[in-house]
């Protein structure tokens, strides 16, 4: 049999150029529902094969798949978070090999935030900030007069940052918990996100944010790849809650890794994780490393940037995981990889995206990334607001402070010309 | 080029281990009122299907409704084996829009698998390689065929094959029995064996002379490379009443002038078909006048012809059938190497099977490469005549051409059915 590799729900180019490339048969399970994706023929066309999918139901997925075989060692791939809890039903609907691994409980507890932290409060509390789920303003409002300010409000199950903000006051908390709470379901089902949308409050996490994507051998050995700096919007003096900028920049000491690896390793073991791989965010500051969540995916592009960086062959590792195959974390070099998330500030319509001829010259730039979905003519707007990031920039350079300054240009140079809404009315719009 | 290929309802032997050995993803759109999908099957053979999808075959719509949403890379192969799925194919391959539509337009599967229809273009084309026929749907309409061109007569349905209802009239006697059984049963026999076509029965006049067959490939301009010859023993040629093919034979047993006689024939009927990118497996018959005619044309190649090309010529035949889909350069040689036979065993009495006998013996003689009983005990099994599928087959192989003749006769009278005899009509539905 040739090497067979099935996306679920959707993947990103760069990751299926990679499986492409490495003479890997490409299917997707597309999901029905996600609209324009069967249309796009130049997307669908990448795979070998496309099979359609609907994914608003466990019940819905398995009828989807009556009948229907696929030899037990297929390998489903799932990069996108909303569709964790799919390939496990899918696993078990089509008897994989997987389905020991990618069981629906494991999908559940990597999914939902709420789970998550409810079960680090119980094998490692000293990993998780205070927490609440909120169904309301005064919930909100009750979590702050016990905890204080500032907090961070976001979502179960949404990723990339979306609705995620920050309360500094109460003045904050009354604006977003509101805008929050009064657009989560809307952006649940924009995002094709088919579960309840739930809201979490959380006391605010002191520190500097680092990612970790870990292989998890099906006998529970976690083999680390290196702790990924990810720059968040205020530290780069922005707006919002972005990540704008992340990579491997080699900044941390000894002991800083030593903790951040043992509280990832502490989150894999809290939710028993096992034959998969993990994206673990946390914060470390003054000998404390604490969760932000852990995610039962690869992180952003890690595959290029693990690649640039050390010689990493990050997907080839995540498979491997899957098969129970040998994992090669060996580093091969050492330099210096990220990118640059350009993410809109305002809510607008699209005219145009300026700076990209001149970012393209940058001697740190290796690729620039546009989301063919995002338009001329499209409503775009901030992450947190639960719009697509358009433009994302890798960057790799042998020397740091020269990747840092062109990180820095991309993030000042491309601009995003819009026609600017009124996002009260906007707001008030989608609301009906 | 992407190395998929799917069947379309059914699976030999030989096609699945070429495909296995050259590394493809081995697909199946599998017809739902077929049990038994592989021409053996076991786990072990069944484990190297890589993915099998159900697909409604019995009409169009129902073909398109199965297949909404799926896509295949257009480069991906169809490999249709039996031909009853002629027609499914070359739907699936115009709503998949695969480059095979183009071999396989939908008016070629419908008329290529009628008999009734090659016998019209044959006598438009050419007169002189077809017997004359008439298309019956009554006893009388057989009866006024037999006034005007006299005994004995062939009786056969349009669209089955394996000699499924083919039966022979000596004399009015007969005529009576056997047109009547065959016009009752044809509709019953049509639908047990998933023969999604109007059931249409023809009679002809007899061929007298030796069966012989030619697989043959046809590029996509036209041009026809033909493998060599292959003698054809018939029951009815053997003193028997019906038309089972007792064995097929790669002798080199022609003289060059009647060679070129089959060849010639052969290519006259592919081009009065119009067949294009295809494989196609015909039978004629060497008249003792010196004449040849066309006993019938199929788009596919001939049973067990990939086992017995490869050890009489070191033909790839399933290489080749790929190369005319791709429109590639085929190599035949036409250089003997073995001699090679495959008989087949039907049971002669109706009835449920007890016990296949001589199976180990035959297994053990010297020329015996491959055996192959298709059934179980419990098995409804019967004669050809009656609608029933052959149930054992053997390929045999040697340099001595006696030794394989003797090990042929010794296979012959080795294999017997043991069967309980039951009322005629109850036939099994698991067929091939």
């Amino acid at each position: 049999m040739s090497k067979t590799v099935i996306f679920v729900g959707k993947a990103t180019l760069n990751i299926i150029d990679y499986f492409i490339k490495n003479n890997y048969i490409t299917g997707l399970f597309a999901d029905v529902n996600l609209r324009g994706l069967l249309e796009d023929e130049e997307y669908t066309n990448l795979f070998d094969f496309v099979l359609p999918v609907n994914f608003t139901s466990p019940d819905n997925i398995k009828k989807s798949f009556k009948d229907t075989f696929f030899k037990n060692n297929t390998v489903l791939f799932c990069p996108l978070d909303k569709y964790t809890i799919a390939s496990g039903v899918i696993a078990d609907a089509l008897n994989l090999d997987q389905k020991e691994f990618l069981n629906t409980e494991v999908a559940r507890l990597t999914t939902s935030k709420i789970l998550q932290r409810r079960q680090f409060e119980k094998s490692f509390p000293e990993i998780s900030p205070k927490f609440k789920v909120v169904r309301n303003f005064h919930s909100a409002y009750t979590f702050t007069k016990k905890y204080g300010f500032p907090v961070i409000i976001k979502p179960s199950s949404l990723s990339q940052s979306r609705l995620v903000d920050i309360c500094n006051n109460l003045e904050e908390l009354v604006t977003k918990v509101s805008y929050s709470l009064d657009h989560i379901g809307e952006i649940y089902r924009a995002n094709n996100v088919y579960k309840k949308p739930a809201l979490l409050i959380e006391t605010f996490i002191e520190g500097d944010l680092y990612s970790v994507d870990s292989y998890i051998t099906q006998s529970g050995e976690v083999v680390h790849t290196p702790a990924c700096r990810e720059y968040t919007a205020q530290e780069l003096g922005q707006e919002g809650f972005g990540l704008p900028y992340c990579g491997y920049f080699q900044d941390t000491t000894k002991e800083q890794d030593k903790l951040i690896l043992e509280t990832v390793e502490k989150a894999i073991k809290s939710l028993n994780i096992k034959g998969n791989v993990v994206h673990t965010e946390v914060k470390i500051r003054e000998g404390k490393c604490q969760v932000i969540e852990i995610q039962l995916r690869g992180g952003g592009y890690r595959n290029s940037i693990l690649q640039l960086a050390f010689g990493i062959d990050h997907n080839q590792n995540i498979i491997n995981s899957v098969i129970n195959k040998e994992i090669n974390s060996d580093k091969t070099k050492n330099e210096f990889a990220g990118y640059v998330k350009i993410i809109p500030r305002k809510i607008g319509v699209l005219k145009a995206i300026k700076g990209l001829k001149e970012v393209e010259k940058l001697e740190s730039v290796h690729k620039v990334i546009l989301d063919k979905s995002v338009k001329v003519g499209d409503l775009i707007g901030p992450n947190e607001k639960g719009f697509t990031l358009p433009v994302v920039i890798i960057l790799h350079n042998k020397d740091r402070e020269k990747m840092h300054q062109d990180a820095e240009f991309c993030l000042k140079h491309i601009v995003f010309e819009v026609e600017e809404i009124d996002e009260q009315e906007y707001q008030l719009n989608t609301n009906l | 080029m992407s190395k998929i290929v799917i069947f379309v309802g059914y699976i030999r032997q030989a096609y699945l281990e070429y495909f296995v050995e050259n590394e493809y993803t081995i697909g199946l759109f599998a017809d739902p009122d077929r049990k038994h999908y592989l021409e053996k099957q076991d786990i072990e053979s069944e484990s190297k299907i890589d993915f099998i999808f159900p697909l409604n075959l019995d009409s169009k719509k129902n073909i398109e409704d199965s297949l909404a949403g799926i896509k295949f890379k257009e480069d991906s192969l169809l490999m249709c084996l039996n031909d009853r799925y002629l027609l499914a194919s070359a739907y699936i391959a115009h709503f998949l829009n695969l480059n095979q539509k183009q071999s396989l337009p939908v008016d070629l599967a419908k008329n290529g698998t009628d008999k009734m229809y090659q016998r019209k273009v044959f006598k438009k084309y050419f007169p002189e390689i077809s017997p004359a026929y008439k298309e019956i749907r009554t006893f009388h309409g057989a009866y006024l065929f037999t006034r005007k061109h006299g005994f004995p007569v062939i009786i056969k349905p349009a669209n089955l094959s394996q000699s499924q209802l083919v039966n022979v009239c000596e004399n009015l006697e007969d005529l009576i029995v056997k047109a009547s059984y065959v016009l009752d049963h044809v509709a019953e026999v049509y639908k047990q064996n998933q023969v999604h076509a109007k059931p249409i029965v023809g009679i002809e006049k007899y061929v007298e002379g030796r069966q012989y067959s030619v697989d043959s490939y046809t590029s996509l301009d036209g041009e026809i490379v033909h493998t060599p010859v292959c003698e054809q023993a018939l029951a009815y040629d053997q003193g028997k009443d019906n038309f089972e093919t007792l064995y097929s034979t790669y002798t080199n047993s022609l003289s060059k002038k009647q060679e070129d006689l089959v060849f010639e024939t052969v290519s006259k009927s592919i081009k009065a078909l119009n067949i294009k990118g295809n494989p196609t497996h015909t039978e004629v018959r060497l008249t003792p006048e010196g004449g040849c005619k066309v006993i019938e044309v199929n788009i596919r190649t001939g049973g067990y012809r990939a086992e017995m090309l490869k050890y009489s010529y070191g033909i790839n035949h399933v290489e080749n059938v790929i190369k005319t889909y791709l429109n590639e350069p085929i190599e035949v040689s036409h250089e003997l190497l073995q001699h090679s036979t495959c008989p087949q065993f039907w049971s002669p009495v109706e009835g449920t099977l007890k016990v296949i006998k001589g199976l180990e013996e035959v297994e053990k003689l010297e020329s015996c490469k491959h055996l192959v009983s298709l059934t179980h005990e419990g098995d409804k099994v019967g004669p050809s005549d009656l609608g029933y599928p052959k149930r054992v087959f053997a390929i045999l192989a040697h340099e001595d051409k006696k030794i394989l003749e003797e090990d042929l006769i010794k296979a012959r009278s080795l294999i017997t059915f043991e069967v309980e005899e039951i009322e005629p009509k109850e036939i099994d539905e698991d067929q091939e």
